[in-house]
């Protein structure tokens, strides 16, 4: 293999002109040069490549970042750069719901112990005494060891494809399928593990006592001091050891029955009978061991055998307690219990720790009554008649219990049953409705307690429904945009053809229309399907898809003591300014012309404001330079300044929708307003040039170009305005991501995360800029035909002073390209300093040069002349689209004021090339020099060759004029 | 102590050193507009003054730069003369207070530096006094 070694960095040769740097240590893609090895020689003299390398730093990179022919070292990124960055997860793509709690902001719910959810700033006060819920092995309450407010962080909002969100700082860790990873190197796509269980919300209970000694004075003193020695006695509605009895009582009020004169028995299976033994335990009573019994039924003569397990108490203490707190005393069917009689005092979480044990003994387990449908999960009670009134309080105080939670339920049923000997009895049963929400709500804020499967179910039937109301509502605006194309107009075979659905749907939305919510597709899953194909841990967590992850601004945040490592940081986009070229023609001849230099550099320089402080061609006040930053250059057709025909052969057609006013600064508006029609100073320039050769007849045909002809060419930027933009928002992500950014290699590269507010933010004041330059330039094209019009006494129209291009060399772009996989994504394209190169049949070109590609201009310098190339059939597969832009610097600023003096440089240029330059200032001649420029002949070269940029014409300096 | 203009392929970069981290960013200020102009007038120029605070040493060396940048822009004159002194408030908060003598630039031979820039910026302590480079875009 052929490679360069570049003082360090080694490159190797992939083909002609194509040179690679293997992606190594935080590289997300390798980097290429495209250039020959008299360039490379050139390119490796600077920091060039290291920039190169650093910006393939930057995540989500795709394919490769790439060099162009005239790179040269710049700030951050290096001039003639070009990375496609993926405009969906190549950004900060953290994600998902996590636990490990740290670094969350204020309102993030943190789940506590018994069910209860609390605003994460809410703990300060009390978090030594609180226990959190963790996921271990399986979910267990843990203290909190320290809680600080950590200031303000930037704060991403994560959400995942079943719904669930969180808030949280990149260095939030959440736990994956490959375990803990930090929300800093997690993408969209990611899978995250969930546990969707909310619980209720955190309230303070009324402080009450519950059970006293009097309660217990009917009693022996043995029992009384048995519960005062557990500490049950007195027993206070704020006790922990209530809140586990309330649990109990709520199992055993369904699963449980007496026994003997000292019994309480719990049935269930084994591993949630472990759970009721330890909360027992916790509360100071000894439970039995968990027996087996297996037991032969007959029912309507099937026959068949179960194992049954249970575990007993033996505590005449305990059972009296319970029975206290309001176990039936007795045969259910005929004790007439209700709700304990303290309930009414009791928080609806406290309540809901008593009814979620009922249903985890009682209520059905999340099924599917019909595919994609589930079933009304149900309790049901059997009562005599002569008891019934209190089965149907207890399921009035159930039903208010779901009102207050926002929970429905269906009317309360009552069955006439089969009466056993000795009475006649009634079977009440109260249902959830089950429509999505409803079921969701349920089983995210009550749902069971104890039984695992049944709780491991909800959590299946949580993230199934979640899913299946997504897809509804995803097919809802597909019937929506459907119904809107037909309405206007469109065929139905076309709106067919619009959307991966099936053809009946669609027809079904134009036509006849439905009543509410579609039903999801047939591809989607039943939930007996669904159930199979998913996980659910121990721990009660499933996995889902991270969807989105956004930047939601700065936040307090809050750590509660876990320890972390912060990681690396991802980013996306970066800060670059728009300055770009424009090419006029006209129908003039270089013999046209000869003699007249003088007097036409004379007159563009003195009406063609340039330099510093030189002003623009118009002072605009600020509602202006608003319409200028959101209409572009339809601002300028309005205001006089263009024509039609100018608008339809400029970039974007000279506006770029995505521009957003507002977010450009005050400060930035300032110092536009001075500056509307100036080329600034520097490398911008105007130049009238005459065309040397055109290489490809047809191409130069379409382009209007053909030998001798004068043109002119444009090349500056959004001035003051674009670089204030830029400035502004290098600081607000350095702020925003302030310890992030010291871990990329250059703080330049300051990049926002795609999806944040303050990369929509950016977009929108880039796009904004843009449109200024283009005003800019259209302003400078406009006042350049007034001066030929004077200079040549003829109109402007007469001498065909039309545009042939305008394209900006400074921009980041959305644009769709294929990458690595072969599948097509939507990218910021980030060109600093690198022209697009759309070849033919791309459709963002203007209609005039869709059947050849995109003009591109390259600018040369004062001696060596610019070219026009068309945008080559390899580009899209080489660049994303994109060629070099210009020759590129060699020499230094303050090596060429050492080297050059301006006024030698201006004579000599006259006297021998026939080049009539004048500048604001002689030392921008020296710095503009020939000779600090790369050879742009051999740029245009490689471009050629490689197929991303195909010369069509040269162009050779006439007069010049600069800052 | 003082500045110099530095080798930069395209841009133009400026060290400077001083004994105190004010003189410093007066320095750095000064280079910039010498990078501009290479023959700064004398004369009875109105003064004015400029203040900005910003996260830390680097940012507000940034931010008091970008704003010279900005009143050259707004004010229509090239700074010159600066002076500023440097105040860390608390470990999250510095200001620089400054102040410039503005030569209008109808009255200079100047050229534009757009941007001030992050990249290479150095501003470190030195047995000396200070020491700050600074990358600015032309």
């Amino acid at each position: 293999m052929t490679t360069f070694d570049a003082d360090g960095i080694t490159l190797e040769k992939v083909r002609d002109y194509v040179w690679e740097i293997p992606a190594k240590g935080g590289m997300n893609a390798p980097a290429r040069v495209l250039a020959s090895e008299s360039l490379l020689e050139e390119i490796q003299q600077d920091k060039t490549l290291q920039q190169l390398k650093n910006a393939a730093h930057l995540p989500g990179v795709r394919n490769h970042a790439i060099c162009m022919p005239d790179g040269h070292q710049g700030y951050g990124f290096p001039v003639g750069g070009v990375a496609g960055i993926d405009a969906e997860n190549g950004c900060i793509s953290p994600g998902a719901v996590g636990y490990d709690i740290n670094c969350l902001p204020g309102d993030i719910e943190v789940k506590l112990s018994f069910g209860r959810r609390a605003e994460i700033e809410s703990l300060q006060e009390a978090f030594e005494t609180e226990q959190a819920t963790v996921a271990g092995e399986e979910l267990t309450d843990s203290g909190i060891r320290l809680f600080t407010e950590s200031g303000e962080k930037t704060v991403y909002e994560v959400e995942t494809s079943t719904g669930e969100r969180i808030e949280a700082t990149t260095d939030h860790p959440f736990r994956t399928p490959d375990g803990m990873v930090d929300l800093a190197e997690l993408e969209v796509g990611d899978g995250v593990e969930v546990q969707p269980f909310r619980g209720i919300e955190d309230e303070t209970p009324e402080d009450f006592v519950v059970l006293t000694e009097e309660d217990f004075a009917d009693t022996n003193p043995q029992l009384r001091r048995v519960l005062e020695k557990r500490d049950v006695l007195p027993l206070k509605s704020t006790d922990e050891t209530f809140h586990r009895l309330l649990k109990i009582i709520g199992y055993h009020v369904g699963d449980g029955s007496l026994g003997g004169q000292e019994q309480m028995w719990f049935y269930g299976e084994p591993d949630d009978l472990e759970r009721i033994r330890e909360d027992i335990e916790k509360v100071g009573f000894k439970p039995s061991e968990i027996y087996t019994r297996d037991r032969n039924h007959d029912v309507d003569g099937n026959k068949f055998e179960t194992t049954e397990y249970s575990f007993n108490t033996s505590s005449k203490a305990f059972r009296r307690l319970l029975i206290e707190l309001g176990v039936p005393d007795g045969p259910k069917v005929s004790t007439g219990f209700t709700t304990p009689d303290y309930f009414d005092r009791l928080t609806d979480w406290q309540q809901a720790l008593y009814f979620r044990a009922y249903f985890g003994a009682e209520m059905n387990a999340p099924a599917a009554q019909h595919d994609k449908n589930l079933y009304c999960p149900k309790v049901s009670q059997t009562r005599t008649a002569g008891t019934v009134e209190a089965g149907r309080e207890f399921f009035e105080d159930l039903r208010a219990f779901f009102s207050r939670l926002g929970i429905e339920t269906n009317g309360l049923e009552e069955f006439e049953t089969e009466s056993n000997a000795d009475h006649d009895t009634v079977r009440l049963r109260l249902g959830i409705k089950n429509d999505s929400g409803n079921l969701i709500r349920f089983y995210s804020r009550v749902g069971y307690a104890y039984n695992h499967e049944k709780r491991r179910r909800a959590v299946k039937a949580i993230q199934y429904l979640k899913r299946k109301e997504r897809e509804r509502e995803h097919r809802t605006r597909i019937a929506d945009e459907a119904k809107t194309l037909a309405d206007g107009g469109t065929s139905v075979e076309k709106v067919k053809s619009e959307f991966d659905i099936n053809g009946r749907f669609i027809e079904r939305s134009i036509w006849s229309g439905r009543d509410g919510l579609p039903r999801p597709g047939e591809d989607f899953p039943g939930f007996e399907e669904f159930c199979d194909s998913v996980h659910v841990g121990s721990d009660l967590t499933i996995t889902t898809e991270i969807e989105s992850i956004s930047e939601v601004g700065e936040k307090p945040v809050y750590d509660i003591g876990v320890e972390h490592e912060a990681h690396n940081f991802l980013a996306d986009e970066f800060v670059v300014s728009n300055c770009g070229v424009r090419m006029m023609r006209t129908n003039l001849t270089y013999s046209d012309l000869q003699g007249r230099e003088e007097e036409l550099v004379e007159n563009l320089f003195s009406n063609i404001p340039s330099g510093l402080g030189g002003g623009g061609v118009v002072q605009v006040g600020g509602d202006e330079i608003e319409a200028i930053l959101e209409r572009g250059m339809d601002w300028a057709l309005e205001a006089g300044w263009a024509v039609e025909d100018d608008l339809a052969h400029c970039e974007d057609e000279g506006f770029r929708p995505e521009a957003n006013a507002e977010k450009v600064s005050k400060k930035a508006k300032d110092r536009g307003g001075n500056q509307v029609g100036s080329l600034g100073s520097g490398n911008h320039f105007l130049e009238v040039q005459r065309v040397t050769d055109v290489f490809r007849e047809d191409v130069g045909g379409a382009f209007g170009l053909e030998t001798d002809q004068i043109v002119v060419l444009i090349h500056c930027g959004s001035r003051g305005l674009g670089h204030q933009v830029c400035t502004d928002y290098l600081r607000d992500i350095e702020q925003a991501h302030r310890g992030l950014l010291d871990r990329l290699p250059n703080k330049e590269l300051a990049a926002a995360p795609a999806g944040s507010q303050l990369a929509e933010d950016y977009y929108g004041a880039m796009c904004a800029a843009i449109n200024f330059a283009w005003v800019n330039r259209q302003l400078i094209m406009h006042r350049t035909r007034q001066v030929f019009e004077r200079v040549f006494d003829r109109d402007w129209e007469a001498m065909e002073m039309d545009l042939l291009y305008d394209v900006a060399h400074n921009i980041a772009k959305k644009e769709a390209h294929t990458v690595e996989d072969g599948g097509e994504r939507e990218l910021f394209v980030h060109r600093k300093g690198a022209t697009r190169a759309f070849p033919a049949g791309r459709p963002e070109l203007p209609a005039a040069y869709r059947d050849v590609g995109q003009p591109i201009i390259i600018p040369g310098s004062m001696g060596a002349g610019s070219y026009v190339l068309r945008g080559g059939e390899q580009s899209l597969e080489e660049t994303f689209g994109s060629t070099a832009h210009g020759a590129g610097r060699l020499m230094s600023r303050t090596q060429a004021k050492d080297e050059f003096w301006g006024e030698d440089v201006r004579d000599d240029l006259r006297e021998q090339n026939e080049i009539y330059v004048k500048a604001q200032s002689g030392a921008t001649i020296a710095e503009e020099a020939p000779g600090v420029y790369k050879d742009v002949d051999e740029v245009v070269r490689v471009s050629d060759a490689l197929g991303i940029g195909d010369k069509v014409a040269r162009t050779y300096p006439v007069c010049n004029i600069k800052g | 102590m003082g500045y110099e203009l530095r080798e930069h392929t395209a841009d133009v970069a400026i060290e400077a050193t001083a004994e105190t981290l004010g003189a410093v960013f007066g320095a750095v200020a000064n280079g910039l507009a010498a990078a501009m102009c290479d023959e700064i007038p004398e004369g009875e120029h109105e003064r004015f003054d400029l203040s900005v605070r910003a996260e830390n040493r680097e940012a507000v060396l940034f931010d008091y730069l970008d704003e010279l940048i900005y009143e050259r822009d707004v004010r229509g004159v090239l700074p010159v003369d600066n002076e500023a002194s440097v105040t860390e408030q608390d470990t999250t908060e510095w200001s620089c207070g400054a102040s410039a003598r503005g030569v209008p630039l109808s009255a200079v031979d100047a050229r534009e530096v757009k941007a001030v820039t992050y990249s290479e910026m150095a501003l470190e302590s030195t047995d000396g006094g200070w020491r700050a480079y600074v990358v600015f875009d032309v």
